[in-house]
């Protein structure tokens, strides 16, 4: 589901405020991130962390990397990074069919 | 009979169900479509219902699965993931689909709510894999008018549809998932309907209504009606799938039927002096007078070590063959609760007797150990003990409320118009709110904006259909109540076959092919779609589309060339058709002869019937009128 500690809240919405593009995965291989279902989800939701539904989070790093090659306006940073480029980013997880 | 409805207080309700013709299922991105093959993957599950979050569960489903039932989900790739199996979090509220059910509920003059909130629904058939149905309220408080009368709509809700039931093997219960989670509208009315007629009127209006959104799914099962009809000193009586509109008055008019006569039989029994402690619980084994009978049923069932299990009813002689209304008797009634108590194939009463191999002999037997009185009636049922004696307390059950009239519950509407027991009336609705899927704000900018562009009403729809395709007034109101009033359009803009053609198609043909019991729902958009292309082209003739449109019922996915085909309806080439009309010009020679030009009507009528919609009516024609004077010289 995605979780850090509340100690971290402070931090978060000060990087958010400055333009520092924040988003969450998870480290589990399958399935995806639901940040709508526990409070601290939503908490990190409303401080603008993104929920990276599936994106592994190796993946994600690189991207974001690549994203802010692209642009360096954190708005559209954070389209690009959760626009899906090559499977990376999918929005549905089937059953038996691990990756992809 | 009949029935003044309003003297008997008829007050009947709708909920009609709608599947969205959405791209995406409610909650999560997987088609909304239904597989037909064989499913790429199953899972097991055993629901056991627990005291959930309000303490309160179906007494009747929770019963189902004490016994142990589990269930079977088949599902494919394409039309399921994760969250149909519940195995990952709802995703969001489909914002297209509460698009559609705004819009429905602004064109039924309702009020949005502010905030749409997910709730769960308790449902415990195993026809969610979660145990309950995500449902939101989405408007509330409209009406629409039906022949000059207002009726009220209590709500638009916005609910995701459940799997499909495709088998039960013993214990286990095969559902499809592929339906779960496709988008469903629920449009309920107030009671403010007070006769059979009204039922169906209103129904259809509310249907016309949700197809002008041109935004609803089409075909058998998309949209489904449950009626709710009580009469008064009767009862709230929810009949369940409605399937075809045209029922809606029947089954009215049965249920009314149906309570009335109810309450003719505890008047009766009344009068016969039954009371409630006399309906008794005193089952007899009767197994020893079936040791050689003839009726297949008990005999095979003895054979498995099963038993007869008899009780008294006493004062019930002939009543439990009295018919309720068409095709429905007390008996029947009874079997019904019987079935779903008792997990029994049925039940067998004296009232029914001699039949089914029972002799005259063993039921004087039977009578005897049972001390039955000639104005007694007896029940009896034969499987094993526990279910035989479950059924029995059905029985009786169902006995003892025959005193006090009608019962409230739930029944199932079945194709010919009747209805049948299904369950008891489930308690006030078990609502809980749906936690993983955040509200959604309706915003007055939103709502404003799609009242901009609401689309046209039904009776504005007409108009202009009358205008733009000069469709006269019967085959306009046809079209617009018809599933395809979409695709009708969209044909007769692309296209060059005259609408009036299209139009009679998609109305009186279909219900005429419909009536020979072809299926019509099996024919695709794109098959419609192939079959004008051909005859626009002039590549076939209008005359052809029932035979067409039957073959291509039977043909799912198969071209409507191939039909031209294999039906020998591809057109005929000049010398083809010429070499017909030489044939019938020459098998008539004497009459051309005496008759001269004035043949021609005859010959032209023989001409077509072999042709068959292979030719043009006005090719035949001109070719036939140069053949006939060359004849003549
Ligand atoms: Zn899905």
């Amino acid at each position: 589901m995605g979780h850090v500690g509340d100690y971290l809240f402070d931090a978060l919405r000060n990087a958010s405020e400055k333009g520092v593009v924040v988003g969450m995965t998870s480290q589990c291989i399958w399935g995806r991130l639901n940040m709508n279902v526990y409070d601290q989800g939503r908490d990190l939701l409303s401080l603008g962390v993104l929920s990276l539904d599936d994106m592994l989070a190796e993946t994600a790093f690189v991207k974001l990397r690549w994203v802010l090659a692209q642009t360096t306006d954190p708005a559209e940073a954070k389209k690009l990074l959760m626009k899906n480029v090559a499977n990376e980013l999918l929005n549905r997880t089937v059953y038996g069919k691990i990756g992809c | 009979m009949t029935v003044d409805y309003k003297k008997v207080g008829l007050k009947s309700g709708l909920e009609i169900h709608q599947q969205l013709n959405t791209k995406e299922k409610l909650f999560c991105s997987c088609e909304p479509e239904l597989f037909k093959d064989d499913p790429e993957f199953t899972f097991l599950r055993i629901l056991r219902p627990t005291q959930s979050e309000l303490g309160q569960v179906d007494s009747a489903a929770l019963f189902e699965f004490q016994k142990g039932t589990s269930v079977l989900y088949e599902a494919t790739n394409k039309t399921a993931c994760l969250v149909e199996m519940d195995e990952e979090p709802p995703h969001g509220l489909n914002s297209e689909a509460v698009e559609i059910s705004l819009i429905t509920a602004l064109m039924m003059k309702m009020k949005p709510v502010d905030e749409i909130h997910v709730m769960r629904k308790t449902v415990i058939d195993g026809s969610n894999t979660t145990g309950f149905q995500r449902t939101s309220v989405v408007a509330l408080n409209g009406a629409i008018e039906i022949k000059g009368k207002k009726v009220g709509i209590q709500q638009i809700s916005l609910e995701e549809d459940a799997a499909r039931k495709t088998g039960t093997k013993g214990q286990v219960i095969n559902y499809r998932i592929d339906r779960l989670g496709i988008p469903l509208i629920e449009v309920t009315t107030a009671p403010d309907i007070f006769t059979p007629q009204e039922a169906q009127e209103t129904a259809l209006a509310i249907g016309t209504i949700l197809r002008a959104t041109r935004r609803v799914r089409r075909g058998l099962g998309t949209i489904r009606q449950d009626l709710n009809v009580s009469i008064r000193d009767g009862a709230l009586i929810e009949i369940k799938g409605v399937q075809e509109l045209d029922l809606v008055a029947q089954i009215v008019e049965n249920e009314v039927l149906r309570q009335l006569k109810l309450l003719e039989i505890r008047d009766e029994l009344k009068k016969r002096g039954v009371t409630e402690q006399d309906i008794k619980d005193d089952f007899v084994d009767v197994t020893s007078v079936f040791k050689q009978t003839s009726c297949k049923v008990i005999a095979n069932a003895i054979t498995q070590n099963k038993i007869v299990l008899a009780v008294k009813l006493p004062c019930f002689d002939g009543l439990l063959k009295k018919e309720l209304a068409p095709g429905m008797r007390l008996g029947a009634e009874m079997a019904g609760m019987a079935r779903f108590w008792g997990r029994v194939g049925g039940i067998f009463h004296t009232d029914e007797m001699p039949a089914y191999g029972v002799t005259v002999e063993e039921l004087n037997r039977l009578g005897k150990l049972l001390e039955k009185q000639p104005q007694d009636a007896v029940v009896f049922v034969a499987d094993t003990p526990e279910n035989a004696k479950d059924a029995l307390n059905a029985v009786i059950c169902r006995a003892r409320i025959a005193l006090q009239g009608v019962p409230e519950e739930t029944r199932a509407a079945n194709i010919d118009g009747t209805t049948k027991y299904m369950r008891p009336r489930p308690g006030a609705a078990r609502m809980y709110p749906e936690t993983d899927v955040p509200p959604i704000q309706i915003t007055k900018e939103y709502v404003n904006e799609l009242c901009n562009r609401l689309p046209e009403l039904p009776e504005q729809l007409m108009k202009r259909l009358k205008a733009e395709y000069g469709l006269n007034q019967k085959l306009t109101k046809q079209i617009v109540n018809s599933e395809y009033i979409d695709l009708f359009e969209t044909l007769a803009r692309q296209t060059k076959v005259s609408a009036t053609v299209i139009a009679v198609a998609f109305t009186e043909t279909l219900t005429a092919l419909k009536r020979e019991g072809v299926n019509v729902d099996a024919i695709s958009d794109d098959q419609f779609t192939q079959l004008f292309k051909l005859i626009g082209s002039g590549k076939a003739v209008k005359e052809s589309i029932p035979d067409v449109l039957t073959w291509l019922a039977k043909h799912e996915d198969e071209p409507a060339e191939k039909a031209l085909k294999s039906l020998g309806l591809g057109m005929l080439t000049q010398k083809e058709l010429e070499k017909i009309i030489d044939e019938v010009l020459d098998k008539n020679s004497e009459f051309i002869e005496v008759r001269g030009q004035g043949a021609f009507g005859a010959l032209m009528g023989m001409v077509m019937k072999k042709t068959r919609g292979r030719a043009k009516a006005q090719v035949v024609n001109k070719v036939l009128k140069q053949k006939l004077e060359h004849h003549e010289a």
